[in-house]
């Protein structure tokens, strides 16, 4: 069972604000789908490597000639959905 | 004609449109009339583009006026009314995921296979409802009322890409894409009864499609038969420089392989793990005579054993979670979108559960230990391909249940059970309906073939349409 104290570390790392109401539930929720990956410990995987990907490609490049294609968006485009934008730039809380 | 025109199949809308029955502003308009009659009851639709889609039609017709039957030889699917489930980027299009994150989202660009349907001449009627960011198994968790099943209103019509499903069953349109990460265009197609593909990893361009699990999505489509799918296919499947998981193999001519309508000797696997005792009698019912039909026409069934399957729904819920988690982190609301407090309960555990497995600690025993087991998962599917050519079962455990009856997250996880392996090993696999329960609802069975073996699908599907009786 996760601690309260886990949930909410989770919860920060995901920078996802829960409501101090909402953790007793969301701990149940984790802990009861945690519990159930508990299934793959029965599963000998110690001689088997993992898989991340089916396709079996890798390093797919990009054709030179190509390159110039690349659908880019307008500077309008691309802050056409900006919750705060000045024209030129996104608006962003101050980090520092 | 005493069908009405948007009941049609794809096929039979392309005949009549070639054969000038009726144009296809007509098709467009009865999609629309049968939208306006009854979606505010099953919901389909989150947006609706009728004014788009009337010029779209009519663009068609003008075509179709001017170079007669060579207009479809140029644009295979020229006036065919189409919606997109609202993962779909559809340029100057509301976008939402069907989340209140995105509701005032509109982007700057289309999804590429919804530029290829739009270059092949298809209509775009509109953007249909889904579970929120496609996490779901019912349709329950959109942000905008859940879809409802045409068969019965009470009852849900499968997710996550259930606004696709249940329009395509209530004949508001004649084709819908959707998107199957862990059996969300194969789900609703069974609890819709109607046609559902869920292609190979790779065979689809994912771009522009709002990502959920980046190993596991696939690019997939609801249709009223599975001549039609494999239509739809020939446009969807290629290779995208945008998308560097696209397979560079050519796709096959589709439908030139549904030409062959034989199937003596081929070989189909039941595995034995898929028929247990969780399975609903009813289900189990139809899916085994719809095994019976394929046999009487000449193919051999041979039971097949997938012994890892008890361990799919854990590992497709570490790693499909895990995925999701760093997709959904670029929702920040700066760019685009609202604040990460409007996520959903189902995005937020979602998001949860993934950082938690991926987190410094747990990563080796759920995500990397995941990963193991998927090995063994695709392993499963790789020997029974060696002794059967197309694997048949059910798409999902149970028929369509009621409108707010689950409500355990984890039970509502175990619908995936015989759908998430597929997605795992990046297999393709198609729903097809294959009868009712007593009550009526539709339950339908899946057929599994190897990597990019879906012309296969199509045969067996097909044949298997054409004989059901």
């Amino acid at each position: 069972m996760l601690s309260e104290d886990q949930v909410t570390h989770i919860a920060n790392l995901a920078n996802l604000d829960l409501e101090e109401s909402q953790v007793p539930q969301f701990q149940k929720w984790l802990s009861e789908v945690l519990d159930y990956f508990e299934i793959l410990d029965k599963v000998d995987t110690s001689q088997v490597e993992p898989t991340f990907q089916t396709t079996g490609l890798m390093s797919v490049w990009r054709e030179e000639d190509k390159a110039g294609e690349t659908t880019t968006l307008s500077s309008s485009e691309a802050l056409s959905n900006a919750t705060q934008q000045d024209g030129k730039y996104f608006v962003t809380e101050k980090v520092l | 004609m005493t069908t009405k025109l948007n009941e049609l199949t794809i096929k039979e809308s392309i005949t009549g449109l070639k054969k000038k029955d009726f144009s296809s502003v007509e098709l467009t308009q009865a999609c629309l009339d049968q939208i306006k009659a009854i979606d505010k009851g099953i919901n389909a639709f989150i947006t609706v583009t009728g004014e788009r889609a009337l010029k779209q039609a009519e663009e068609a017709d003008k075509l179709i006026s001017k170079k007669r039957e060579k207009a479809f030889t140029d644009q295979p699917l020229l006036g065919i009314p189409v919606g997109f489930k609202d993962i779909f980027s559809t340029q100057g299009v509301a976008t939402t995921a069907a989340s209140n994150i995105l509701k005032d989202y509109i982007p700057p660009y289309s999804a590429t296979v919804v530029n290829k349907l739009y270059q092949a001449g298809a209509v775009g009627v509109g953007k249909l409802n889904c579970d929120a960011f496609a996490h779901g198994a019912s349709g329950e968790n959109s942000d905008f009322g859940p879809t409802r099943n045409p068969h019965d209103l009470d009852r849900v019509a499968g997710g996550s890409s259930s606004g696709s499903g249940a329009a395509v069953a209530a004949d508001e349109l004649i084709f819908a894409t959707g998107t199957d990460t862990g059996g969300s265009v194969r789900a609703p197609a069974s609890f819709c009864g109607v046609v559902g593909l869920k292609p190979t990893y790779g065979r689809v361009s994912r771009y522009g499609i709002i990502a959920m699990a980046s190993s596991l999505d696939s690019i997939g489509h609801l249709t009223k038969t599975v001549g039609d799918s494999a239509l739809v296919l020939q446009i969807t499947a290629g290779a995208d420089s945008l998308d560097s998981t696209t397979s560079p193999t050519l796709p096959p001519n589709y439908s030139q392989t549904l030409e062959d309508t034989d199937i003596k000797g081929l070989k189909i696997g039941l595995p034995q793990e898929y028929f247990g005792d969780t399975l609903d009698p009813e289900v189990k019912k139809v899916v085994l005579h719809s095994s019976q039909v394929l046999e009487k026409l000449g193919a051999s069934l041979e039971e097949i054993s997938l012994p890892h399957t008890e361990y799919g729904i854990a590992a497709y819920y570490v790693i499909q979670p895990s995925e999701v988690s760093s997709n959904l982190a670029r929702f920040d609301g700066i760019r685009f979108g609202h604040s990460r407090s409007d996520f959903g309960l189902e995005a937020k555990r979602r998001i949860m559960i993934g950082t938690h497995v991926l987190s410094v600690g747990y990563y080796d025993d759920y995500y990397l230990k995941a990963q193991k087991v998927r090995t063994l998962l695709i392993s499963d599917f790789e020997k029974a391909f060696k002794k059967v050519d197309v694997i048949l079962g059910p798409t999902v455990p149970y028929p369509a249940f009621k409108v707010g009856e689950v409500t355990d997250p984890l039970k509502m996880y175990m619908a995936d059970v015989f759908t998430a392996p597929v997605n795992l090993a990046g297999l393709p696999a198609l729903s097809i309906p294959g009868g009712t329960t007593k009550e009526g609802l539709p339950v339908g069975f899946q057929l599994i073939a190897p990597h990019f073996k879906e012309n296969l699908l199509f045969k067996v599907g097909c044949v298997y349409e054409e004989n059901k009786g």
